[in-house]
């Protein structure tokens, strides 16, 4: 337990040194700060918007931005300045989307793979027939979520997909406590209601009720 | 399914599942939940998924983001590019319409290029300043620059001179190497052929009687005529600048002396008889001239004092600038000494405008170089 204290400790101390250096110049310490945190930030921008291409640029344009402004960063949570970032940056996405003829879906294939087969190391008495329906849900569970409005879709990600809590949500969206509660029940709501259509059509075991 | 809820039941719900409601809120919550199952169930299927997102697997970023230095460096130097490309490119129009504009003002041969308007101020400034005897030199003829001729023989001018010209003398063109235009301005209104040779014929004969007068002491004639006042040798001619070193320098002013000389050895009807049919820019007997007329002595004559107004032509031939218009030429009429002073000022100019032609082609090239360079090293 202290261990991990420490260890943890130690992260955030090298993490602190790391940001240091970079708003200092140095680039090569931003890239270890960019290898530590691209993969949640492009979770988010992913969850965001839904599609993988527009994710990618999304997290590119996050780390230039985040590169550009290191000044800015006046301490805190450094995950928490990266999410405003790319929070902005994938609502300039879904703007240059919502004007494009087509909004394709992106099946989750490469990415659910990926992780579906450290889950399946994991579990070794999965199936693949159960891998495949893991996949079936995640793709369910993002078209829910790309049929919510930005603002609900914003509220559950932050607060669901990564862990944030209230009050870190509220800083980061710039919005009052009050008003994240609300979109957050709303959001959750709305999925409930998406998901049980398409448990009509999914497996028993994955329905809700 | 949502109608018997309201959206703050929902809250509550969904604040419960995150533990952030209060002691006392969270304990009325549990009791509501006890009494209504469908509060219980709307709990639990908002729950499992809420749990479905959390239970969401992380997903890995198809690559690395890494920031590479260079689109820096290229930006500032992509910065420079455009700047050296449009200083460039200004030197480039401005070297274009200082080449073009020189050659425009320079080239008296065209005739056309010479300002009509200006003769008027120069022969009228003339006509001021020459008390003339001249009987017909009055009514400076805008047609008058026209008779301005490059060189002996040639075709531009002629026909338009022909008609209107009273007295010229195509500057010593005689030999190639003065290419020098030298414009006297006619001074006759109406001059026809006809007209012209008799005009030339009288103004002939009170240009020497100007001349004579002058000799003698009596009377101070045009600088026209003292242009004409030379003998055979030329000698006169020489202390005649000597004498007027006064000024206004015109490479014109050197040429017609020449000009002069050639003819005057001549009987003033050779000049008048044989250019009018030869040549056609000048009716009149004195500006004929050099070519044609009589090659014999043209040349010679010409050649004679070209030595020695040598350097002054010369400079004049090579600069095109330097037979700076009409204007100048009648200006230039009336004060033979301030030639080399003239030419000098034109060499000068000349020079100048080259250096100026040259420093903008070097920028022009050496931007332009710069600015493809700058790009290249910024990929």
């Amino acid at each position: 337990m202290v261990y991990a204290n420490n260890m943890r400790y130690n992260r955030i101390v090298d993490e602190i040194a790391l940001i240091q250096a970079a708003r200092d110049g140095d680039i090569d310490s931003f890239n270890r700060l960019v290898l530590a945190y691209q993969d949640m930030v492009y979770s988010h921008a992913f969850r965001m918007i839904g599609e993988q291409e527009s994710a990618d640029d999304a997290t590119q344009n996050t780390f230039i931005s985040a590169y550009n402004h290191l000044k800015s960063f006046r301490g805190g949570s450094f995950k928490a300045w990266l999410l405003r970032i790319v929070t902005n940056a994938c609502y300039d996405e879904l703007r240059r989307r919502k004007r494009r003829p087509t909004i394709p879906l992106e099946p989750l294939d490469d990415a659910g793979e990926e992780v579906e087969s450290a889950h399946w190391m994991e579990d070794p008495v999965d199936l693949p027939e159960e891998q495949v329906e893991r996949m079936e849900l995640q793709k369910a569970i993002q078209r829910c979520l790309n049929n919510l409005p930005d603002e609900f879709r914003l509220a559950v990600v932050m607060v669901d997909v990564q862990g944030m809590d209230y009050m870190e949500a509220a800083q980061i969206m710039g919005k009052p406590i009050g008003t994240i509660k609300s979109r957050l029940a709303r959001a959750r709501l709305r999925l409930r209601n998406c998901l049980n259509t398409f448990a009509e059509l999914l497996p028993a075991g994955f329905r809700l009720e | 399914m949502n109608n018997q809820f309201t959206t703050r039941d929902y809250e509550l719900i969904s604040a419960y599942l995150d533990n952030q409601l209060s002691a006392k809120d969270r304990e009325q919550f549990e009791i509501r939940l006890k009494a209504e199952p469908a509060l219980r169930k709307e709990l639990q299927e908002i729950g499992k998924t809420r749990t479905l997102l959390r239970n969401l697997p992380k997903l890995k970023a198809p690559h690395n983001y890494f920031i590479k230095v260079e689109p820096v460096r290229a930006k500032s130097s992509l910065r420079l590019a455009p700047i050296f490309g449009v200083i460039s490119a200004i030197a480039s129009i401005i070297l274009i319409l200082v080449i073009f504009g020189s050659t425009l003002f320079s080239d008296a041969g065209p005739v056309a290029m010479a300002p009509a308007p200006q003769s008027q101020p120069t022969t009228q400034v003339l006509q001021s300043e020459t008390e003339r005897s001249m009987p017909k030199v009055v009514t400076p003829t805008l047609e008058a620059p026209s008779v301005m001729l490059a060189a002996p023989g040639s075709d531009t001018t002629p026909p338009s001179a022909s008609e209107n010209l009273a007295s010229q003398t195509p500057p010593g063109e005689t030999a190639a190497p003065t290419p020098t235009t030298i414009h006297i301005y006619a001074y006759l209104p109406t001059a026809t052929p006809e007209n012209g040779l008799t005009g030339g014929k009288e103004r002939i004969v009170t240009t020497q009687q100007a001349c004579e007068a002058y000799l003698r002491g009596e009377g101070y004639p045009s600088a026209a005529d003292l242009a004409n006042c030379l003998t055979p040798t030329g000698e006169v001619s020489q202390s005649l600048q000597g004498i007027l070193s006064s000024s206004t320098p015109t490479p014109t002013i050197t040429a017609s002396p020449t000009i002069t000389v050639t003819l005057t050895p001549t009987e003033t009807p050779t000049p008048t008889a044989t250019p009018s049919p030869t040549e056609t820019p000048s009716p009149s007997p004195i500006p004929t001239t050099s070519p044609t007329p009589v090659p014999s002595h043209t040349p010679e004559a010409s050649l004679k004092l070209a030595p020695d107004f040598g350097s002054e032509s010369a400079t004049q031939a090579p600069s095109p600038g330097a037979a700076q218009g009409a204007s100048n030429a009648s200006s230039s009429v009336q004060d033979q000494s301030a030639a080399s002073r003239n030419t000098s000022d034109v060499s000068f100019l000349s020079y100048l405008l080259l250096s100026i032609e040259i420093s903008l082609a070097v920028i022009a090239v050496i931007a332009g170089v710069v600015a493809i360079i700058l790009r290249i090293w910024a990929r």
